[in-house]
Parts: structure tokens; C-alpha cells; sequence
């Protein structure tokens, strides 16, 4: 591969990881070319016509396509799947085409006058980019782009402001491309908008999609892959022993290119580089890190706070206050009020379609509350956004387990841990071993058993040491041994200092874990009190167990753990 | 201005046609094709190549029609159902892949200069109250009519429609239910190309030529058209088409130098107002 080639490929390198950082969060941009050409033009402009010195060109060329993304990513935090798609690819089209009308800049004739860069000077930014975006990557922020790419309620419930991270990754991502173009003008001494059309946006994209998005190393390889394809086969007739023989094909390489393209994604839908694949490969890196990290979490004290269990006088910690919501016609919740003290666990049961995960979502902000108001330790949560919180205190788990497909176990606490910044709380080591996830920290969810997962995610929400934590059925779909295990990790939850609101199905195990139980019926309490009295009140047993249930004696009544039959799509 | 209006008219006609190749097949499999494009290019340059002079102009017709089809059932065949329907980007970028490999063939196989028609186009015009108007184009104009409204019929109204619109719900369900769906997918796509093809012969008759880098580009335009109508909305593409030609021939005729940007400002303006499109449903 000649150096010229080499320098291509360097720069396109810093252009994939421009793409990496925006579809890290979800977000396929297929604009990129539009700020590839911003980075350009501002870059060349600067260099040629004000004479600026050539790091502060490249620095207002990412600094114009910033900005000029700004807007952009407020725009294209709204939207989703195609339609994010399509929007970022107009943005990339429209700058191309107002380009073409600029006559200062040379129209559609093109650009030139610029003083040049030599390769070390592109090696040298290329390897301050990737430094900084392993560095961003690897950092809270980092984890916090990725959680939004596999699950963004979830990311919500783990104390992440979704919106204002995808914001940012667009922002950062088009800052990058920028300086890529910034390195394209100095390096090709001549632009034209002709070199910043779709076929460079799709380009740029594909570096991600074929070398796997849920990696730096992938977006590298992807992109050295794609630019050898695309420019190294011009030489093919070049290469040592087959050279000759295959020399017909270079006019066909992007014939080629394409069908790479194409069979890549049969074989490997997910890109070369897997995340699984990527976390072996950086194991070691990793472990050297995660010293570093565990001497950081020893200088945090264990917390001590209400280790005893709770009593009547108690702090109220949570109130909910008259809350209603309805869907449509239906009136899930009516009227709802209920208090949790510290340390306290409560069960919250109720038949299917009682409002009990309507509450759940209502109380965690995933729904804006209707009716009624939510305090927090006497501060009224009510219009606060889900991620604000968990921050604030209020964390969850869900009815479906919903972790992060493409986060590590310990990734995942780590992220919860991060949201209760400012709290007392256990270090992520610690609290690893007691949900008996120590050996598995370095695991994807995929390779996890059901109650693995489980766990994981009610370590996520009791990571950031929360005042309380809403548990939505957390034994569905259980054995007995597994919910035995289960029922000893949700009993340590109050002696860390948080307060158990637990849904479940299963009566024996609300129970077991709940002081207290509040029953819910067409969405609203008709009960509150000891599991004995609750079920000793004829109202409960009618509404709960049906009359014929309430005939029999039983004391305990349903314990198979029938799982929900509402329609889903109420419930998210 | 009765003119531009009625040009704007036709070239908004083709959009359409294109566009509800992309809503058909993202309204039953929630699969984006971003091979189409080039499917409609190949179709108008093969059957012009392989026409030739003395052949009667329909002939190139019936071509065109049997080669957008055939190259649209093959990307089900080489794209999607080796990918898996459940993989909606995997699958997307297997078919940007699929276009390159049928652009650049094509390139390799007659160049990249535009190919002319061998045939003369019938030319019959008359002019009323100082409107150019050509057979072609009305006959034209009339096809894609009884096209869309065929397609719009088919969809809603016959067993296969029905069993389209089930599988965009749940492909699992329609199948259990004893619908063939490999044959379901093969048949959504074979229609969306089929009505490339017929898209890209309507053009030749205008243009009387067809260039092999035009695919990417208005096949762009034609998946802009799809998302301002609204995802899965055949009405909507079929709105949004002739208005998108409307306003192109209207900013052409007014000298507008961003003409190139129009469909691409109407789409950004039609998703800050509306995220889902003129009549998109709530789909994710």
C-alpha cells in the first residue's frame, strides 16, 4: 500500500470514529458527508484566506460543524429509526447542495489555495483522536452513549438523560468528522461538494456497520477494511505472487466492494467485531483498569445507615399522593395514595390489570402522573423525567427483565453506581459478590440464565444506594431455588438503606419479603396492612382470589406464579 | 405556470411510483430497500440495451417491468432472507451492498454515459389554451393513476393484501395461520420493483434516455418521499410524490438555485413538524 493510500486510510480511520461515537448511542447518521464538507471548507477557508495556522483551521472546522450539528441533534433526538435515517441524511444533502450555490468558496468548480499537511501531522491527529475517544469511551459518559443504544427506558431507570446524551454524541461525533474533513482538504489540496454526497455519508456509516458498531476497534478495522477495498484493489495488479493473475479485476472492485459489503452482513449481522469478540480482546487492558478503579472504591466508607429494620415512627421516604392515570378510556389508577418508610419493604399485589405496574411506571416518571403528586423525602418529584429519579433516589426494575444487551455485568452496575452520585454507596465490587455476579462480570446478558439477569438488573437499580427501589415481578418465570436466592437479596435490600416496593405475583413470596401489603383493585388501594390482616379482610379475598377462592380457607391462595395476561403495549 | 404545474405533475407521478415500491415493502416486512434505486436505473438501462431499433417501444416496456421485478425478488432472495427479517439494519445495509454491486455492473457493463432510446417515442402533442400537452405523457399519467389505485386495492382489499398488512403485525402469526410467507416477501418485493420498472420505462418516455448514476440519487428521492408521507402510508407516499414533483418544477421554473435540495428541505421541515411523517402511523 503506497503512503498516500496509508494517509487515506488514516484519515477515513478518524472519520469512523466520528461515526462510532454518534451510533454508539443508537443514532445511524446518515449525514455525515454534510460535516465531513463543513470541516473541510472551514478548514480550507481558514488555512487559505485568513492564513490561520493549520491546528487552529483544523480546530474551527470541528468547532463549525459542532455547531452546525447542534441544532441537528435536538432535531434528531426526536426522531427515530428511519425516520433518523433519512433526517440526518437531508441535513448531509442540503449542506452539500448550499455549498454548490456559495460562489466565494468556488461554487460547484471547487476549493483550493490551501498550504497542505504532511502524513506525520495527520498521524499525529489521528492518534490525539483516538486517544481522547478510548479515553470517552471508557468513561461514565461513555458507558452512558452506550446503554441508550440497546435500551433507552431502561438507560432512564439507570439515571441516564437520554436526550441530553444523544445530544452530545451528535454534537461530538460531527466535531470529529469535521477535523477528518479539516485533514481531507489539507491532504487533497482541492475539495469540491462533488467528494461530500451520499455515497461518502454511506461510506462513512458503513465503516461502523461492516467492522461491528459496538467497538472502537471495530470502527477502526471497518474503516482500514473498507479504504484498502476501495483503494488499495486500484493496485492489485501490484501484489506479490497473485498479482498478475487477478490484475483484470481492479476495474470490478467496487462490484466487489458491494458484494463484500452484502455477504459481511449474512455472515455477521452484528459487523466483524463483536462485542463479545471485542471484550476478549481487550480483557487484559481491562483488568489493569479495574485495579485502578477497585483502589478508587476503597476510599469510599461502607455505609452504615439504617441497619436496623424499620419501625412505625420511621422517616416516610416515598408518598404517593391521590395519583391517578388512565389510557384512553380505561382509568388504570384512581386515586392511589401510599407511603414508604425507610428501611420498610412493602408488597403491592393486586389481579391482572389492577393498575400495579401502571403505579410502578407512574412513580418511576417512566408515565407523567395525570392526577396526584409524588414526594421524595418531602420534595414533590412529580414533573421530574425518569432519569432525575433514579438520581433523586426512586430506581426500579422492570416487569420484562430489560438490561443492556451489550453492556458487562459489571458495566451495567457501574452504571447504576454512577447515578447515585453524591450517596453513600457500596462499592461496585461489593455489591458484585452479593448478588453472587462476581465471576460473571465480564458476561453479555445473553449469557446469563433468567435469574442471573434478574439479578442484574435489581443490582442496577440498588447500585446508586436509592431510598427506594420498585421491583415489578421480579420472581416471574422462577423455580423455587431461584426465587429462594432472589427472596435473600431483595430481604438485604433495607439493611443497605433502601426501602422495597416489591409487585409480585406470587403471594408466598410477597409475603415473605413485604411488612406491609397494599392491595390494589381497578386501580385502587382497598387494602393496606399486615399480610395476615390484608388477607383476613373478606374485600381482598373477593376482589384478589375471586369468590370461589374466598370460599376455600386458604390462607395463602395463588402461589404458581401466573404471569401477567394484560396486553403489553399498556404497560410500557 | 399551467405548464410547470402539469410537468410537475408527471415527474411527481414517477416519484410516486418509486416511492410506493419503498412503502409496500417497508409497510409488509418494516425493511428498508436502498437497493431500489438502482433496481429502477437497471431496469430503464437492460431493457434499452437489449431492445433494439425496429423493436415496437412497449416492448422496452414489458422489459423494464420484468427486470425490476426479477433484480427487486432477487434482493429478498440474496439480502433479505439470508439476513433474517428480523434485522432491519443488517438487512438494510445488505441491500446498499446489493445496489452497489448492480450500479457498478452495469457501469463495467456499458459505461457510465447515458444510454439513449433505439426507438422513436410516438410523439403526438396538442396544446390547449397554450398548454403543451403530449399523448405520452397523459397515457403516462393515466397508467400510474390506474396503477396506484390497482396497488391501493390490492393492499386493502384482496386475501394476499390482507395477509401483507398481517405480516407487517406479526410474521410468526400469518405464518402459523398456513399463509406462505417466503412467497408473501418474494411477492411484495417482485410488485415494488415491478412498479420501478414501470417507473423508470415512463421516464425514458419523456427523457427518451436513462444514465447509470442516476439510481443512488433518485432513489434517495424516492425514500424521502416514502418517510414525508409517513412510514407504511400508501396514500401518503402517493400525496407526498406529486407534491415533492410540484414544488421541484415550480423551483425550477422560478430559477431556485437549491432545486437539488427540495426534496431534502420539504423532508426536514415535514419531520420537525411532524416525526412521523404527513400520515405515518405510530410504528417503531
Amino acid at each position: 500500500m503506497s503512503e498516500a493510500s496509508f494517509v487515506l486510510l488514516v484519515i477515513n480511520v478518524v472519520a469512523a470514529v466520528g461515526m462510532h461515537l454518534v451510533y454508539v448511542t443508537g443514532q445511524l447518521n446518515l449525514g455525515q458527508a454534510g460535516f465531513l464538507a463543513i470541516g473541510a471548507y472551514v478548514t480550507a477557508v481558514t488555512d487559505a484566506r485568513l492564513d490561520w495556522p493549520l491546528p487552529l483551521s483544523l480546530l474551527a472546522g470541528a468547532a463549525a460543524a459542532a455547531v452546525v450539528a447542534l441544532p441537528v441533534a435536538f432535531g434528531a433526538a426526536r426522531l427515530r429509526g428511519v425516520y433518523l435515517i433519512m433526517g440526518t441524511l437531508a441535513v448531509g444533502e442540503i449542506v452539500r447542495v448550499t455549498i454548490g450555490n456559495l460562489e466565494s468558496v468556488g461554487d460547484v468548480q471547487g476549493f483550493s489555495g490551501q498550504s497542505g499537511i504532511d502524513p506525520i501531522s495527520v498521524y499525529v491527529v489521528a492518534v490525539l483522536i483516538l486517544a481522547g475517544a478510548l479515553a470517552l469511551m471508557t468513561s461514565a459518559t461513555g458507558l452512558r452513549m452506550r446503554s441508550v443504544f440497546d435500551d433507552a427506558d431502561a438507560a432512564s431507570a439507570a439515571g441516564v438523560a437520554t436526550r441530553s446524551v444523544r445530544v452530545l454524541a451528535v454534537v461530538m461525533s460531527a466535531a470529529v468528522v469535521g477535523v477528518a474533513g479539516g485533514l481531507v482538504a489539507e491532504w487533497s489540496l482541492f475539495i469540491s461538494p462533488r467528494g461530500f454526497g451520499v455515497e461518502q455519508s454511506f461510506e462513512i456509516a458503513l465503516y461502523s456497520l461492516v467492522g461491528g458498531v459496538h467497538s472502537l476497534i471495530g470502527a477502526l478495522v471497518g474503516a482500514a477494511g473498507i479504504t484498502w477495498l476501495l483503494d488499495g484493489l486500484k493496485d492489485i495488479g501490484d501484489l506479490p505472487f497473485i498479482g498478475e493473475s487477478v490484475e483484470g479485476l481492479a476495474p470490478w472492485r467496487l462490484v466487489i466492494y458491494g458484494a463484500v459489503v452484502l455477504l459481511l452482513m449474512v455472515a455477521r449481522p452484528e459487523g466483524l467485531i463483536t462485542r463479545r469478540l471485542a471484550l476478549t480482546a481487550t480483557r487484559p487492558l481491562r483488568r489493569g483498569r479495574r485495579r485502578w478503579l477497585a483502589r478508587a472504591d476503597r476510599v469510599q466508607p461502607v455505609p452504615a445507615t439504617a441497619a436496623h429494620p424499620a419501625s412505625g415512627d420511621a422517616a416516610v421516604v416515598l408518598e404517593v399522593d391521590a395519583v391517578g392515570h388512565a389510557f384512553g378510556g380505561v382509568q388504570a389508577l384512581s386515586g392511589v395514595s401510599m407511603t414508604i418508610r425507610a428501611g420498610e419493604s412493602i408488597a403491592l399485589i393486586g389481579a391482572n390489570g389492577a393498575g400495579k405496574s401502571t403505579l410502578v411506571n407512574v412513580v418511576a416518571g417512566l408515565y407523567p402522573a395525570q392526577q396526584g403528586r409524588v414526594r421524595l423525602n418531602g420534595v414533590e418529584i412529580t414533573g421530574l423525567p425518569a432519569h432525575r429519579r433514579t438520581r433523586a433516589g426512586v430506581a426500579r426494575t422492570f416487569q420484562s427483565v430489560r438490561v443492556f444487551a451489550h453492556l458487562t455485568v459489571e458495566e451495567t452496575i457501574r452504571l447504576g453506581h454512577w447515578a447515585g452520585r453524591g450517596r453513600e454507596r457500596e462499592s461496585v465490587e461489593r455489591l458484585l459478590e452479593s448478588l453472587g455476579l462476581l465471576g460473571r462480570r465480564d458476561a453479555l446478558p445473553s449469557e446469563l440464565t433468567l435469574a442471573e439477569q434478574r439479578r442484574l438488573e435489581i443490582g442496577r437499580a440498588i447500585a446508586a444506594a436509592p431510598a427506594v427501589v420498585l421491583l415489578d415481578e421480579p420472581s416471574a418465570g422462577m423455580n423455587d431455588q431461584e426465587r429462594e436466592e432472589l427472596a435473600e437479596l431483595i430481604r438485604s435490600v433495607p439493611r443497605r438503606g433502601t426501602a422495597v416496593v416489591l409487585v409480585d405475583h406470587n403471594l408466598d413470596f410477597a409475603f415473605d419479603i413485604g411488612e406491609r401489603v397494599v392491595v390494589l383493585d381497578f386501580g385502587a388501594v382497598i387494602a393496606t396492612g399486615s399480610p395476615a390482616a390484608v388477607m383476613a379482610n373478606p374485600r381482598v379475598r373477593d376482589a384478589y382470589l375471586g369468590p370461589e377462592a374466598a370460599a376455600h380457607d386458604s390462607p395463602t391462595g395463588d402461589s404458581t406464579g401466573v404471569p401477567e395476561q394484560r396486553p403489553e403495549r399498556l404497560d410500557r | 405556470m399551467t405548464q410547470v404545474l402539469l410537468n410537475g405533475v408527471l415527474l411527481g407521478a414517477t416519484y410516486a411510483l418509486l416511492a410506493v415500491g419503498y412503502t409496500l415493502v417497508f409497510g409488509v416486512m418494516r425493511l428498508l430497500t436502498l437497493a431500489h434505486g438502482q433496481i429502477f436505473m437497471a431496469a430503464g438501462v437492460v431493457s434499452l440495451v437489449i431492445t433494439g431499433p425496429g423493436t415496437p417501444f412497449w416492448v422496452a416496456g414489458v422489459c423494464a417491468v420484468a427486470i425490476g421485478a426479477g433484480l427487486s425478488v432477487l434482493t429478498d432472495l440474496l439480502c433479505f432472507r439470508p439476513v433474517g427479517y428480523h434485522r432491519p439494519i443488517p438487512a438494510a445495509v445488505a441491500t446498499i451492498g446489493f445496489g452497489l454491486v448492480i450500479h457498478n455492473v452495469i457501469v463495467q457493463l456499458y459505461g457510465s454515459n447515458a444510454v439513449g432510446a433505439p426507438f422513436e417515442v410516438p410523439r403526438a402533442d396538442f396544446t390547449v389554451n397554450g398548454v403543451l400537452v403530449s399523448v405520452v405523457q397523459l397515457v403516462s399519467l393515466l397508467i400510474t393513476a390506474v396503477v396506484m389505485v390497482a396497488t391501493h386495492l390490492f393492499v386493502n382489499r384482496t386475501k394476499w393484501g390482507v395477509a401483507m398488512r398481517a405480516f407487517s403485525e406479526d410474521p410468526e402469526a400469518v405464518a402459523v395461520l398456513g399463509v406462505p410467507t417466503r412467497w408473501l416477501s418474494a411477492l411484495t418485493l417482485g410488485i415494488a420493483g415491478a412498479l420501478a420498472g414501470l417507473a423508470s420505462f415512463l421516464v425514458i418516455l419523456r427523457v427518451t434516455s436513462v444514465s447509470p448514476s442516476s439510481g443512488l440519487e433518485i432513489g434517495l428521492i424516492g425514500l424521502a418521499i416514502m418517510t414525508i408521507g409517513g412510514l407504511g402510508s400508501l396514500p401518503g407516499a402517493m400525496a407526498a410524490g406529486i407534491a415533492l414533483g410540484v414544488l421541484e418544477s415550480v423551483a425550477d421554473y422560478r430559477g431556485f438555485g437549491f432545486q437539488a435540495a427540495v426534496p431534502w428541505l420539504l423532508l426536514v421541515v415535514v419531520l420537525l413538524v411532524r416525526p412521523r411523517g404527513l400520515l405515518g402511523a405510530r410504528t417503531s
